[in-house]
């Protein structure tokens, strides 16, 4: 059983955690309401002014449509979060439950990171895909930060599997006497 | 082939109770029962030494290797 500080510390980041989702929720759909944002946004993302290229609306569709995606996956980041948090909360620290929320939030940042890799080319592809032929663009970029959030995602897969190992361990040592 | 605790009858010999011989191995009298009753995994060598020296016996007075249809 955790002590009771680290279950108080639990609860309160399972509320935060719902707060997180709630506020994603409501607040990315709103700013897809606006196509021009969205627009600027993901030539900004490529590094291109605004007016270098037309956007039609099935290009739009699909940038709503993959920030749709991206806000999915974090939200099952956010989800697994907040269930690891609930097996904190109810002192449940070294359970399969918990090893597999951990387990999930290595998978789905490592999507997520995969993703943000795939992002820029998707983006100029859309972007250019009206453009006249020889003015299409495919641009590739990879940041540190991809690389850490990528760290991070294989490093939470990996403290998942472990703990899984290490209650199946435990199992097997209580069933001795 | 299986393994087949033979506690119970060992107890008997020695005319010595569960909750006795828990206390003085030092496990718990729950243990000692789902030994009994060969409900566990496996015993480890420090409690089956524990459990020798204090019933006086060796181990193969408290384990019996049985093929599967004699149980």
């Amino acid at each position: 059983m955790l002590p009771r500080r680290t279950r108080h510390w639990a609860v309160t980041l399972q509320w935060m955690t719902w707060v997180t989702m709630l506020a994603l929720v409501i607040l990315i759909p709103y700013s897809l309401f606006d196509p021009a944002a969205l627009v600027a946004q993901a030539h900004d993302s490529i590094s291109k002014a605004p007016g270098d290229w037309t956007t039609g609306s099935s290009a739009i569709a699909l940038l709503i449509g993959a920030s749709l995606l991206q806000l999915a996956v974090t939200l099952l980041i956010l989800w697994h979060m907040s269930r690891l948090f609930g097996c904190y909360a109810k002192g449940e620290a070294l359970s399969l439950p918990a090893a597999r929320h951990i387990r999930g939030i290595g998978i789905w940042t490592l999507v997520r990171a995969l993703m943000a890799v795939l992002h820029t080319p998707f983006v100029s592809l859309v972007l250019s895909i009206d453009a006249p032929e020889g003015q299409r663009s495919l641009s590739v970029a990879i940041d540190s930060h991809l690389v850490a959030l990528s760290l991070v995602g294989g490093m939470m897969l990996m403290i998942g599997m472990v703990i899984a190992q290490a209650v199946a361990i435990a199992r097997e040592n209580e069933s001795f006497v | 082939m299986q393994i087949v605790v033979r506690l119970d009858v060992m107890l008997a010999r020695r005319k010595m109770r569960s909750r006795e011989l828990a206390a003085e191995v030092g496990i718990t009298e729950q243990n000692i029962s789902l030994l009994k009753s060969g409900k566990v995994k496996g015993i480890r060598f420090e409690t089956l030494a524990r459990i020798c020296e204090v019933l006086d016996c060796q181990p193969g007075d408290l384990l019996e290797a049985l093929p599967e249809d004699a149980v």
